[in-house]
């Protein structure tokens, strides 16, 4: 093991070891840099997850504080992100359910906008951006679990074996439900075929610069 | 049927192709698919395209004084909710919880608690250990799986079945001439409500370990959802599709749970 792969672990397990402490400031100013720590990858998470910026503050906040209250069962068997991570994409997944009985509930119909909303940056101007504006707003045709799975794989890198254990299915399945993500990707892009396949050949020359 | 056959055959190459990898034996199929159909070629093409365009991604950029406001309000949140926790203790615990404090900051009145909290424990030990054996019968512990395992896995069964069936009827709606008849949605509608109320019941018997279930569950409820909340003046072809989508891999699911079950 490097020092730089050393050294990291060795302050993760410092500061759980301070949050898991029964004095209330040790704990509190080990929270304070647990968020610190996390906040932009959560953060970064919980905007792919649920496509604009006030859901992804409130989801990673939430996250943040159910992380801490139960604290006492993360057993280090991961990584701490690895644990945040997937607490935001089950916390996302209730949240959606919970939200999609309640409109049911009070006898609405779903909101149209809710599910399919984008936020639009204003200095969003160039093509790569815009084309990235219609794959968020695309996403939002998917099911919460095919969002879910598109962005763990797409933005996040993730190996379809931990995203399989993210959701505690199988890698079928989780290949399954990135092929219909893609499939329902590609029918709400089908407008903007030209553009992606510009883009496309854009990127690949790019990278055949590099 | 032989379309059928070669569409199926190329789905399954597709998917191997996006998000696994082909044998030489297997690419040499696939490519063969893509010279010889402009439609799958065009169809790889996009998605291998969207593929790429992630890879733009961006996240709105946020200053260091952002982070610093997210920190204190998280902070908030959480004094907030557990202001609410200690509001909603119970009697014994804010006990437990005066007496730990007491006892740790050396408070006068900590013997006094100490012993109010031993006479409380004492009285619901009490009450316990005669519980069980109330008129001289001994009482069995019974836990939810064992009272209700036999009942809730048919319930699931049926409850499988149900809405395989009506998100079947859902994936026949065809997009062009609307609905069959409004009759026939409310209906549709109707056994959706009633499917939902059953996943709820049946989402309370499971227990952690079968988080699985829970998943598919979550995933028929969307479908179902989807046919609750249909209004006939705003359905159009566009929603339609949407409610399909939603159904087809609700029914995937669905199907590949069944069959296990029937192989059980």
């Amino acid at each position: 093991m490097t020092v730089e792969q050393h050294e990291p672990a060795q302050h993760e397990r410092e500061l759980l070891e301070r949050l898991q402490h029964s004095n209330d400031e040790v704990c509190r100013s080990a929270f304070r840099e647990f968020v610190e720590r996390f906040q932009r990858r959560l953060y970064a998470l919980a905007y792919d997850l649920t496509g604009n910026h006030a859901d992804a503050e409130d989801l990673a906040q939430d996250v943040f504080v159910k992380a801490f209250t139960s604290i006492n069962k993360f057993q280090g068997q991961s990584q701490l992100f690895t644990w945040l991570h997937r607490m935001a994409v089950n916390t996302f997944l209730d949240m959606k359910r919970t939200s999609a009985y309640r409109s049911l509930r009070n006898g609405e119909q779903f909101n149209e906008e809710q599910w399919n909303s984008s936020t639009i940056r204003p200095d969003a101007a160039t093509e790569a951006v815009i084309t990235d504006e219609r794959i968020q707003t695309a996403l939002q045709q998917c099911s919460p679990r095919e969002r879910a799975v598109f962005v763990l794989r797409h933005y996040h890198d993730q190996a379809l074996d931990d995203i399989a254990q993210t959701l505690g299915v199988t890698d079928g399945t989780v290949k399954t439900l990135l092929f219909r993500a893609t499939k329902t990707l590609r029918e709400a892009l089908s407008f903007y075929t030209r553009e992606l396949n510009v883009n496309n050949s854009l990127n690949t020359e790019r990278s055949n610069e590099q | 049927m032989i379309n059928n056959q070669h569409n199926i055959e190329y789905e399954a190459l597709l998917q191997q192709a996006l998000y696994g990898s082909l044998t030489a034996d297997e690419q040499t199929r696939f490519d063969a698919f893509l010279r010889e159909n402009s439609h799958y070629a065009e169809e790889y093409g996009t998605m291998k395209a969207l593929e790429t365009a992630t890879a733009n991604h961006t996240y709105p950029v946020q200053s260091n004084e952002y982070w610093r406001d997210f920190t204190n309000c998280t902070e908030k949140r959480l004094e907030t909710y557990q202001a609410q926790k200690t509001q909603k203790l119970s009697p014994i615990r804010l006990l437990k919880k005066s007496v730990q404090q007491s006892i740790q900051h050396g408070h006068w009145m900590a013997p006094v608690l100490r012993a109010a909290a031993l006479l409380v424990v004492g009285f619901f030990v009490g009450r316990w250990s005669g519980a069980g054996t109330s008129y001289g019968v001994p009482v069995q512990p019974v836990s939810l799986v064992q009272a209700g395992y036999g009942a809730t896995d048919d319930d699931l069964h049926e409850f499988l079945r149900e809405s395989h069936l009506l998100l079947l009827g859902v994936m026949n709606i065809s997009s062009e001439c609307q609905v069959a008849s409004p009759q026939t949605l409310q209906s549709q509608q109707q056994s959706s409500i009633a499917l939902l109320c059953k996943a709820q019941r049946l989402r309370q018997s499971f227990s952690p370990e079968q988080s699985q279930m829970n998943h598919l569950i979550t995933e028929i409820e969307y479908a179902l959802m989807q046919v609750a909340a249909i209004k006939l003046q705003t359905l159009d072809a566009g929603r339609i599709q949407q409610m399909q989508s939603c159904s087809g891999s609700a029914l995937c699911e669905i199907s590949s749970q069944l069959r296990g079950q029937t192989m059980q």
